[in-house]
C-alpha cells in the first residue's frame, strides 16, 4: 500500500527538516550569549567547527565520544543516575517510538535488509508494533502523571510544546487505528486476496469464514458457516499463513478492532483504512518536517551536545561558543535543575522565576536572539544570573550534559558589558561621592527598592565610635590596599560617615565593597560595634538602590571620596 | 553521634576530597552522618539581600529540626552562615517572625534547639582528644603544618562557637598535635585567605593570599593544614610556587587513623 | 559547664588579665569575661609609680621610694595594701608571663627609665618592651641618633621629635621614607606596616633605604612598626644588618605595641586553660550561698550564665563602664557598690582643665579593703569572695600618678592571693 503523500510529501518534509536544521546549525555558529566584543566571527567560528569535527572524530577523543554516544545517548545514563522514574518514562518513548521508526518506518532499508523474510503482518513484527507502540504511550502517560503529581512548588518551565507531544500521540494513536481497522476491514481483504493468491471465488469463501471466524474479519454479510471453516483453514495455511500471523498478537489494535466492530461497515464504505493510512504517513512525515521546531529539536540536538562535549578539546576552542549556543537548542526543559538548585528558594522570594536555571537559559536563549530589548528584562535576567552561586547542581545533574556552568559564566560576562556588571563591578565605575549624588537623586522616584537598612538606621549601633582606629589597624584589605587605586576610606571612616549621618557616601565606598567578612574589626571593637555587620547591611542597601537605577553610561573611574 | 551533615554547594564542586575525608573519618569514630536534601546555606546571597539569605538558611535549619537532628558542616562559611541566622531568629523578633511566615510557606516550621556544629569543634569537643589519639596507628610526626583557621567558624564570637578564644585559639593546633604532626606558630594564622574577594578583587584576593602563604614557609611549615573548601581552594593553586602544599585536616587525621590514601581523596 | 568556677574575671583589661593569668599559675579554674579593648589603647608601658605629688610633678627615679611615699601621703590609695615585696613578685610574674608567650620586655628592676615618646616628651616608666628600651639606653648615653619616620604615618614626626628633645638630646638627625604601603588616600598605619616588616623581603627593603642615610648614627630609631609579633627578632634582625642598635618610639595610642600586649595577654591566658568569654558583657549578679551567678548578654554570647566561687571586679572606669556617671552621682552598675566620690557633683572637676591638682573625678572609685574587696559607705567589707582591681579603684589618679600598670598588677596579685588561700582554706577545712 503506498500512499498518497509518498514520494513528494517525503522530499518535501526531509527537504524542510533539513533546511530546519542546517538553519540551526548556522545559528549556532552565528549567534551566542557571549559577549559581542569578544565573541569571534562566524568565519573563524566555521573553520574552528570544521577543524575541530575532523580533529575529534579522527583523533584520541573519538573513544570518549563513542561511549558517550552509547552510554549517555543510547541508555541514557545521566538520566538514569539522576532521576529513575523520568529515566523509565523516557526511555519508554525513546525504545517505543525510536524502534518503531527503526523497524517499523524504515522496514524497507533496516529490517529487510537484516531479515529478508520480513512482513508486516507475520510475528515478531505483528506483536513488537504493538509492544513498542504500547512502551511509547505507556512512556508519554508515565511522563504526564509524574508531572501532575509531582510535589514541586517551582513554577513550570515554560508551556510544553504541546505540539510535539499531540504529533508524537497522534502517530501512535493513528498507528494502533489503522492496525485496527485493517483488521476489520473487508476492502483490503478483497485487495489482498486479489493481488496476492490467485484463489477462485469458490475457494475464497471458506477463506472468509476462516477469517471471520479467527481473524477478526468483518464481512457485511451475516453469519459465517462454520462447516466451511476446516477448509477455510486448510486455504488459509497454504495461501495466507506465511505472511499474517493470528491478529490477536497485535493485543493493542486487535482489542481496539474489537472496539470498532460495531461500526466496520461504514468505516469499510469510507475506505478507513486507506484514510487512516494517509493521516498516519501525513502525521510522520509532519514528524519529520517538525524536527526543527521545538521541543522536536531535542532529537538531533541533544545527542549533538552529548558527543560534541565529549570530544570537546581542553583547554576549551573557539567551538566552545558554539557548543554553548547548541545547549540552548539541546535543553529538553526537564526542569530537573529547577529542583536541584540550590537557591530555588528565592524565585519566589524575588518573584522572579529566571533565578532558577531552566528560565534562566530561556532568558539566554532570548538574549543571545538579541531578544531580549527591555531593560526591565535584562535587569530581572541580571537578578538570577548574580542570585546563582555557582554551585554547580545544574551542571552535575543535567541529563542532556549541559555545561550549564558555562553558560552562566557567559552570561554574567554578556550581562557586565550590557551595562548590567555583578554589584562589586558595578561600584567601580563610579567614586563614592559620585554614587552619593545618584542614590540621592534616585531615592525619591523608586519608591518600590526595599530598604535592607536594618543597622545603619539605629544609632545605638554605631554612636559609641570613639574613633580609636582599631578596626582599620587589624583590616587586611587596609592593609594590603596600596596605591592611589585602593581602599578610599577605612572601616573607622564608614563608621564616622554613619555618626555624620552620611551614609550614602559610605553606599559607594570601595571599602564597603571590599570588605573580605573577615570579622577582625567587629571581634576587636572596644566599643563592641559590629562592625562588619554595618559594611554586610550597607553592602545589601547599595545592592538594592543601585539595582533600581537604569545601566550606568561609561565608566568614570574615581577612588577618592 | 548523630548529625545531618550539611556538605554545602563548594564542596562537591571545587573540593570532593574533603567530603570523602571527613566521612571516611567520622565514621571510624563512629559519628552517624545523615543526608538530608539541604539548598545552600545562603551565605552567597548575605551580600545581596538579607532576606535571601535568611530564606536559605532557616530553610535548612528547618530540614534539620524536623528530624530533630544537629548540623554539622564541613566549610567554615556555611558554619558561620547557619550560625549567624540561628542567632538572629534567637535574639531578633521580627526577624524570627517575618521567617516563620516565609517557612510556613513551604510547610516548614524551625524549632530553635536545632544547634549547629563544625568538624573541628565536633572532634575536639564531642569526640575528645583522648579518643582520637586512642585510635591513631600511623603517627604523623614528619607533617609540619600550619593551621589556618579561617575566618568564619572563629569570628563574630558571639555567634560562632569553634574554641573559647578567638583571639588566641588552640582547637586546631591541638587536634593536629593530636595526629602526632608539628603544628607550627605563625603570626598570621588567624588572618583571612583573601578567598571572599576572588571574583570581585582578584589583585587583592591573590595579596591577601601571598603574605599569608609567605608567613607560613618562613615560620618552617611544610604544610598548610585548612578546614573549609574556601580556604582551600584559595591557598592551593599558589601553595606550590610557596613552597607548601595543602591538607585538609581529615585528611591529617585519616593518615593518621591509618585510612587508605585513596578513600581521603589523596592520590 | 555546670561546675562554678573557682574565680570569674569581669574585665580584660590590664588588671584583668594580671589576675586571670596570675590566677591560672596557681591552678584555679578561671573564667574571663570581657572585650580586651583597654588594651589596645595602652602604650606599651608599665608604670609602677612615676609621678608624686602631681601638684608639683615631681618625677621619681626610684620607684619603690615613690611607691612608700604615696602610702604613706595618700592613705587610701591602692599601694598602701600592698607590699613593695609582693609587688614586685607579681612584677615578675606577669613579666615572665609574656616572655612565655614571645613578647619581651625589659627585666624589671629597681629603678624608672627615661624615655622618649612620640611627641618628643621624656616619659618615666618602669617595664617596657625590649625594643623601647634600647632606646632609653641611647637617650641615657646621648647616643647619635638617626630617627626615621613615614611618608603617610600620621601622628608621628621624626623632625617633631628631634626639635623637641634636641636640648636634651643633640645629635639626632632625620630621616622621611615613602616606604611602602602608602595606601589609603596617600595615609598609612603603623599597624599595617608592622606586618609587613614580619616579611624578611620587607625587612631587607627597608634597611636597604635607611642604610645610605647612617653616616655617623649609632642608633636607629623608629616608631613602634617592627612587627605585630615577632617583633625581637626583627629588631634584633635590621640591628645586625644596619651595624648598630634599632629602637622603637612610643607612639599615640591606638598602637602597634597596644596590640602586641593584647594579642600576648590573649594566648597567656589561653595557654593557662582560662575560659575567655570576648565581645560580652556581664549584664548581672546575683550573690547565692556560695557562688556568684554571672548573666551575659543573651544577644551578644553563646553562654548565658556562668557561676563562679570569687568574683573579680576589674571593670575599669568611665570608658570600660565600669563607673556610670549621670547628672548626680557616680554609680557602679554592676553591684551598685559603693563609690567614694566627691560630695558634690561642681567638685567633679576643677575650673581650670589644665589643674596641676588633677581633677577630683579621676580619683572617684570604689574603696576596698586591705585584701581589695570592696567596702560600704560604712567601711565594711561587701562580701568575702567579691574583689575589686585596677582601674576602678578609687584614691588614685594613674594618669598624672603614673601608677597604672602598678596598681592594676598589685592589686590583681593581692586579690589572687586572698582568694587562693580562702580556696585552700576551703578545700581543707
Amino acid at each position: 500500500m503506498t500512499s498518497f503523500f509518498i514520494p513528494w510529501g517525503l522530499i518535501a518534509s526531509l527537504a524542510i527538516a533539513a533546511t530546519g536544521i542546517a538553519y540551526r546549525v548556522v545559528i549556532w555558529l552565528s549567534r551566542s550569549v557571549d559577549d559581542r566584543a569578544t565573541c569571534p566571527p562566524a568565519s573563524v567560528r566555521v573553520a574552528a567547527l570544521v577543524t575541530g569535527t575532523f580533529g575529534s572524530l579522527f583523533g584520541p577523543r573519538m573513544p570518549r565520544m563513542l561511549a558517550a554516544f552509547g552510554l549517555d545517548v543510547l541508555v541514557q545514563r545521566k538520566l538514569w543516575q539522576r532521576d529513575r522514574l523520568r529515566w523509565l518514562a523516557h526511555m519508554a518513548i525513546f525504545v517505543g517510538f525510536g524502534g518503531l521508526f527503526l523497524v517499523h518506518a524504515l522496514h524497507g532499508v533496516v529490517t529487510e535488509k537484516l531479515w529478508p523474510g520480513y512482513c508486516s503482518t507475520v510475528n515478531p513484527w505483528l506483536w513488537l508494533r504493538d509492544l513498542l507502540g504500547l512502551l511509547a504511550v505507556a512512556g508519554l502517560a508515565l511522563t504526564e502523571v509524574r508531572r501532575r503529581f509531582s510535589r514541586s512548588l517551582l513554577p513550570a518551565p515554560k508551556p510544553r510544546d504541546l505540539v510535539f507531544v499531540a504529533l508524537v500521540a497522534a502517530i501512535l494513536a493513528t498507528g494502533f487505528l489503522l492496525t485496527a481497522a485493517k483488521i476489520i476491514s473487508a476492502p483490503d481483504f478483497e485487495r489482498m486476496v486479489a493481488t496476492y493468491s490467485n484463489l477462485s471465488a469458490e475457494e475464497q469463501q471458506p477463506l472468509k469464514v476462516y477469517w471471520q471466524t479467527e481473524y477478526g474479519m468483518v464481512f457485511p454479510a451475516s453469519a459465517p458457516d462454520a462447516a466451511l471453516l476446516k477448509t477455510g483453514e486448510e486455504v488459509h495455511e497454504s495461501a495466507c499463513a506465511s505472511c499474517h500471523s493470528r491478529p490477536q498478537s497485535a493485543f493493542v489494535s486487535y482489542p481496539l478492532s474489537r472496539l470498532l466492530r460495531a461500526v466496520a461497515v461504514p468505516l469499510a464504505a469510507a475506505n478507513a483504512s486507506v484514510v487512516l493510512f494517509n493521516l498516519h504517513v501525513l502525521l510522520c512525515l509532519l514528524g519529520i518536517a517538525y524536527l526543527p521546531f521545538g521541543r522536536a529539536l531535542h532529537i538531533f540536538a541533544a545527542p549533538t551536545s552529548l558527543v560534541a562535549a565529549a570530544g570537546a578539546a581542553t583547554p576549551a576552542t573557539v567551538n566552545a561558543v558554539a557548543r554553548r549556543s547548541l545547549a540552548l537548542d539541546a535543553c529538553v526543559r526537564c526542569g530537573l535543575c529547577d529542583e536541584r538548585c540550590s537557591v530555588a528558594a528565592l524565585w519566589a522570594l524575588f518573584d522572579n522565576p529566571l533565578v532558577l536555571p531552566a528560565s534562566k537559559l530561556d532568558g539566554v536563549r532570548r538574549l543571545s536572539a538579541e531578544k531580549l530589548i527591555d531593560a526591565n528584562e535584562l535587569a530581572t535576567l541580571a537578578q538570577g544570573a548574580y542570585a546563582c552561586t555557582e554551585c554547580g547542581r545544574c551542571t552535575r545533574d543535567c541529563p542532556v550534559g549541559l555545561d550549564l556552568d558555562d553558560l552562566w559564566t557567559a552570561l554574567k560576562a554578556r550581562l557586565a558589558s550590557c551595562g548590567q556588571p555583578t554589584p562589586a563591578a558595578r561600584v567601580k565605575t563610579a567614586s563614592a561621592s559620585q554614587w552619593a549624588d545618584r542614590l540621592a537623586a534616585s531615592s525619591g522616584t523608586n519608591g518600590a527598592v526595599a530598604r535592607a537598612g536594618r543597622l545603619t538606621d539605629a544609632p545605638r549601633i554605631f554612636s559609641h565610635c570613639v574613633q580609636c582606629q582599631t578596626c582599620t589597624n587589624v583590616c587586611p584589605v587596609v592593609a594590603e590596599s596600596f596605591g592611589p587605586g585602593g581602599v578610599d576610606a577605612t572601616p573607622q571612616r564608614v563608621m564616622n560617615l554613619l555618626r555624620l549621618g552620611m551614609t550614602e557616601l559610605a553606599l559607594g565606598s570601595r571599602m564597603v565593597w571590599n570588605c573580605t567578612t573577615c570579622y577582625q574589626c567587629q571581634e576587636h571593637c572596644p566599643a563592641g560595634i559590629r562592625v562588619t555587620d554595618v559594611l554586610y547591611d550597607l553592602r545589601n542597601q547599595a545592592y538594592a538602590q543601585m539595582s533600581a537605577l537604569a545601566a550606568i553610561d561609561s565608566p568614570a573611574k574615581g577612588d577618592a571620596l | 553521634m548523630k548529625f545531618a551533615l550539611f556538605v554545602g554547594c563548594k564542596i562537591p564542586a571545587l573540593v570532593p576530597q574533603y567530603e570523602r575525608a571527613a566521612r571516611a573519618v567520622l565514621g571510624r569514630l563512629g559519628v552517624e552522618l545523615i543526608d538530608l536534601n539541604f539548598g545552600c546555606c545562603g551565605y552567597p546571597s548575605r551580600h545581596l539581600r538579607l532576606d535571601a539569605y535568611l530564606a536559605l538558611a532557616c530553610r535548612n535549619l528547618a530540614k534539620a529540626s524536623a528530624r530533630h537532628l544537629d548540623v554539622l558542616t564541613l566549610c567554615q562559611c556555611c558554619y558561620g552562615s547557619l550560625r549567624y541566622a540561628l542567632h538572629l531568629l534567637r535574639h531578633e523578633p521580627g526577624v524570627r517572625v517575618a521567617v516563620a511566615q516565609d517557612l510556613a510557606k513551604d510547610d516548614l516550621n524551625l524549632s530553635e534547639t536545632t544547634t549547629v556544629r563544625h568538624l573541628l569543634d565536633l572532634l575536639a569537643r564531642d569526640v575528645g582528644f583522648d579518643r582520637i589519639r586512642a585510635k591513631v596507628v600511623r603517627d604523623q610526626h614528619r607533617l609540619r603544618l600550619a593551621a589556618h583557621y579561617g575566618c568564619h567558624a572563629l569570628r563574630p564570637s558571639d555567634v560562632v562557637d569553634l574554641d573559647n578564644n578567638p583571639h588566641a585559639p588552640t582547637v586546631f593546633e591541638d587536634l593536629i598535635r593530636a595526629t602526632g604532626a608539628a603544628a607550627i606558630d605563625w603570626p598570621r594564622r588567624l588572618d583571612c585567605c583573601g578567598a571572599p574577594l576572588a571574583e570581585s578583587n582578584p589583585a587583592l584576593s591573590a595579596r591577601l593570599r601571598e603574605v599569608k602563604l609567605a608567613d607560613a614557609r618562613a615560620a618552617g611549615a611544610d604544610t598548610m593544614c585548612t578546614a573549609c573548601p574556601f580556604c582551600e581552594a584559595q591557598l592551593s593553586p599558589a601553595a606550590k610556587d610557596a613552597g607548601l602544599s595543602t591538607l585538609l585536616y581529615p585528611q591529617v587525621l585519616g593518615l593518621a587513623l591509618g585510612i587508605a590514601p585513596a578513600k581521603l581523596g589523596l592520590c | 559547664m555546670s561546675d562554678a568556677y573557682d574565680v570569674a574575671v569581669i574585665g580584660a583589661g590590664l588588671a584583668g588579665m594580671a589576675a586571670a593569668v596570675l590566677a591560672g599559675n596557681r591552678g584555679l579554674r578561671t573564667v574571663q569575661i570581657g572585650n580586651a579593648g583597654a588594651l589596645l589603647f595602652s602604650s606599651g608601658m608599665f608604670d609602677l609609680m612615676g609621678v608624686h605629688p602631681v601638684e608639683v610633678l615631681r618625677s621619681w627615679s626610684d620607684p619603690w621610694a615613690a611607691m612608700a611615699a604615696v602610702a604613706h601621703d595618700i592613705p587610701d590609695h591602692p599601694y598602701a595594701k600592698l607590699t613593695a615585696v609582693a609587688l614586685r613578685e607579681a612584677f615578675f610574674e606577669i613579666w615572665h608571663a609574656l616572655d612565655a608567650v614571645g613578647l619581651a620586655y625589659n627585666q624589671p628592676g629597681d629603678c624608672n627609665i627615661e624615655v622618649v615618646t612620640s611627641l618628643g616628651t621624656i616619659k618615666n616608666t618602669y617595664c617596657l618592651p625590649q625594643t623601647m628600651a634600647t632606646g632609653a639606653t641611647a637617650l641615657a648615653e646621648r647616643t647619635p641618633t638617626l630617627l626615621v619616620d613615614f611618608e603617610g604615618l600620621r601622628e608621628y614626626s621624626a623632625r617633631g621629635i628631634a626639635a623637641t628633645v634636641a636640648s636634651l638630646w643633640p645629635g639626632l638627625r632625620t630621616l622621611r621614607l615613602a616606604y611602602p604601603p602608602v595606601g589609603v588616600a596617600g595615609e598609612t598605619y603603623a599597624a599595617h606596616i608592622a606586618r609587613s616588616l614580619e616579611l624578611t623581603e620587607n625587612r631587607a627593603q627597608l634597611v636597604e633605604l635607611i642604610r645610605p642615610h647612617l653616616k655617623e648614627a649609632r642608633a636607629v630609631g623608629l616608631p613602634a612598626v617592627l612587627g605585630l609579633s615577632r617583633t625581637a627578632v626583627i629588631a634584633s634582625g635590621m640591628s645586625r644588618d644596619l651595624g648598630m642598635p634599632v629602637f622603637e618610639i612610643p607612639t599615640m595610642p591606638t598602637s602597634v605595641p597596644g596590640l602586641r600586649l593584647k594579642d600576648a595577654l590573649e594566648r597567656a591566658v589561653a595557654a593557662r586553660h582560662v575560659r575567655r568569654i570576648v565581645q560580652s558583657r556581664v549584664t548581672g549578679v546575683t550573690a547565692n550561698a556560695d557562688t556568684f551567678e554571672l548573666c551575659l548578654d543573651a544577644g551578644r554570647s553563646t553562654t548565658p550564665s556562668v557561676r563562679a566561687k570569687n568574683l573579680v571586679l576589674a571593670t575599669g572606669r568611665f570608658m570600660g563602664g565600669g563607673l556610670v556617671a549621670d547628672r548626680n552621682a557616680i554609680k557602679e552598675p554592676l553591684m551598685n557598690l559603693h563609690v567614694a566620690q566627691p560630695a558634690s557633683r561642681a567638685a567633679w572637676h576643677s575650673t581650670d582643665l589644665l589643674d596641676a591638682k588633677g581633677h577630683a573625678v579621676n580619683r572617684a572609685g570604689l574603696e576596698v579593703d586591705e585584701h581589695f574587696r570592696p567596702r560600704d559607705a560604712a567601711r565594711k567589707t561587701v562580701h568575702p569572695r567579691l574583689f575589686a582591681i585596677g582601674a576602678i579603684l578609687g584614691h588614685q589618679d594613674w594618669t598624672r600618678m603614673k601608677c597604672g600598670a602598678g596598681v592594676a598588677i598589685g592589686s590583681a596579685a593581692a586579690a589572687v592571693t586572698t582568694l587562693e588561700r580562702d580556696l585552700d582554706r576551703t578545700r581543707r577545712g
